[in-house]
């Protein structure tokens, strides 16, 4: 389950299962495909309800990235502690801009 | 043509059924009684039986219970034909596994119906079957495929655990299905340098296992004449060591996984100068490796790094570290870190580094197998969820 919430431009994409692993990959990859398609090209990922997320998880947050194809952005926001180590393990803290919640990733947007 | 078997102890009611049966087609059996019947059905392939109840030597009721009870290799679509005052033969009938009844004396339309409803369930049954054949012939197929696969990347680890130019090495492989993402190499490049990687193809099966073998071969220091490790001097006195970074940043821009695809891998390379006691290496995106000084605390190495083909362009950095005799290094992949116990606990970097600290003392192959014990007892069961594998390795 993945809910959309669309402020102004800014899509907010929720993902409300606990695990983004191997098995949801697919299924989120292919939501995020479509909003791309569907023209939202500002997207802010909430992770607020996401506890785990495996190297399937972020090869489809990376792969919905290069669908923007660099016209477009990726932030993310309500990232915890586990999942932060792995994004800085694997040095997505460079790639992507990360906010603690959904509202500190629109007013920075909004700039 | 549709074979029918017909069982009845009274002759006209036998030639009647028969001369019909004729009429509409159908390729007709005859057997006095239940046991001459099933004497029939023992030698010939007959898939169709109507059958009276009452009958000497072997009645109807117990024709069926025993055609249900034999397993035959095909299905028996079994007709009982009842007597309206014979209420209890219903149950009786059901109970022993007839498909369907018909009273005495009979419709002729109600008959042809329910024989053609007959027809529909063997021509069902008939589909399946051939589908469940085919279906267990590719799972046969797929089963032994994998365990080729399973075999042939088995033998591109190291061959044996041992000792090279003055370095133990040891390792753990566990793969979650029969092939693995995870694969590693411990290996001598020249006469001074000792290379070794550990790598995690994302996601598990198949296309992870065929891009980890791949891997395996493109890392092989035999893989062209100098592989991707070290380069020919230009005059040609020798050759150079490439460094870990280097080397990374090579497969990542030859491994550049496509915008669908989510194939990328973590892995870390590096090198053993046997010479100077140093270690070089690079960590791309893989797990810290677990640094243990003769006799102090283990650490982590490193803060990470880019994963390798997910990111066109990105920078690796190298770290060096001496490399004393009783000193040791462990690379895993998450498999291990992220092992969860029944209690959803991660067995995590923390209480990996405590256990091979406490077992700082042990040998290097005890220390490997007191691991994989500890990692079953935690995990609780068989069934990793991921690739579970060390390698180690220790100067002397």
């Amino acid at each position: 389950m993945i809910n959309d919430t669309s402020v102004g431009d800014v899509l907010i994409v929720k993902p409300t299962k606990q695990r983004l692993d191997a098995q949801e990959a697919g299924s989120f990859k292919e939501h995020m495909g479509q909003r791309i398609h569907a023209g939202h090209m500002q997207i802010v990922l909430d992770l607020s309800r996401v506890e785990f997320i495996d190297s399937s998880g972020l090869g489809a947050i990376v792969s919905s990235l290069k669908m923007l194809g660099g016209n477009g952005s990726l932030s993310l926001c309500g990232i915890r502690d586990t999942i932060m180590s792995m994004f800085k393990l694997t040095r997505m803290d460079r790639v992507f801009p990360m906010f603690a919640t959904a509202e500190e990733a629109l007013a920075a947007l909004a700039k | 043509m549709m074979r029918i078997l017909i069982a009845d102890d009274d002759e006209v009611n036998r030639f009647l059924l028969e001369a019909m049966l004729q009429d509409w087609g159908y390729d007709c059996l005859v057997a006095g009684d239940g046991l001459e019947a099933w004497q029939r059905l023992c030698s010939e392939e007959i898939q169709f039986v109507i059958s009276d109840v009452m009958m000497p030597n072997m009645d109807g009721i117990e024709l069926c219970r025993r055609i249900r009870d034999a397993n035959l290799p095909h299905y028996v679509y079994f007709i009982l034909l009842t007597a309206s005052y014979e209420k209890s033969s219903l149950i009786i009938g059901m109970e022993a596994g007839a498909d369907d009844f018909l009273n005495k004396p009979f419709d002729q339309a109600e008959l042809q119906v329910r024989i053609r409803a007959g027809e529909r369930v063997l021509r069902l049954e008939q589909t399946l079957q051939q589908r469940n054949a085919a279906l267990n012939e590719a799972y046969t197929r797929i089963q032994r495929d994998l365990e080729a696969a399973a075999r042939m990347q088995h033998s591109l680890l190291p061959k044996a655990a041992g000792t090279i130019a003055g370095i133990t090495f040891d390792w753990i492989f566990r793969p979650c299905t029969f092939v693995a993402g995870d694969i590693f190499n411990f290996f001598r490049i020249d006469e001074q340098h000792l290379g070794f990687y550990h790598l995690d193809v994302a996601g598990h099966g198949i296309p992870s296992a065929m891009l980890s073998v791949t891997l395996s071969q493109v890392l092989s220091p035999t893989d062209g004449q100098h592989g991707l490790l070290k380069r020919q001097q230009p005059d040609a006195a020798g050759h150079t060591i490439l460094p870990p970074s280097e080397v990374i940043s090579t497969l990542n821009h030859r491994f550049q996984s496509q915008d669908d695809s989510l194939l990328y891998f973590t892995m870390i390379y590096g090198f053993i100068d046997t010479k100077a006691a140093r270690v070089t290496l690079t960590q791309a995106g893989h797990p810290s490796p677990v640094y243990l000084p003769r006799g102090g605390k283990a650490v982590l190495l490193g803060t990470g790094g880019f994963p390798v083909g997910m990111l066109p362009e990105v920078d690796y950095e190298t770290l060096t570290l001496d490399f004393q005799p009783g000193d040791r290094l462990a690379l895993y992949s998450d498999g291990v870190t992220e092992c969860m116990n029944q209690a959803h606990e991660l067995f995590g970097e923390t209480r990996l580094m405590r256990y091979v600290e406490e077992a700082g003392a042990l040998p290097l192959n005890e220390v490997m197998q007191n691991l994989e014990r500890y990692l079953h007892a935690w995990k609780g069961d068989n069934a990793f969820e991921d690739d579970v594998s060390v390698l180690a390795f220790e100067a002397i």
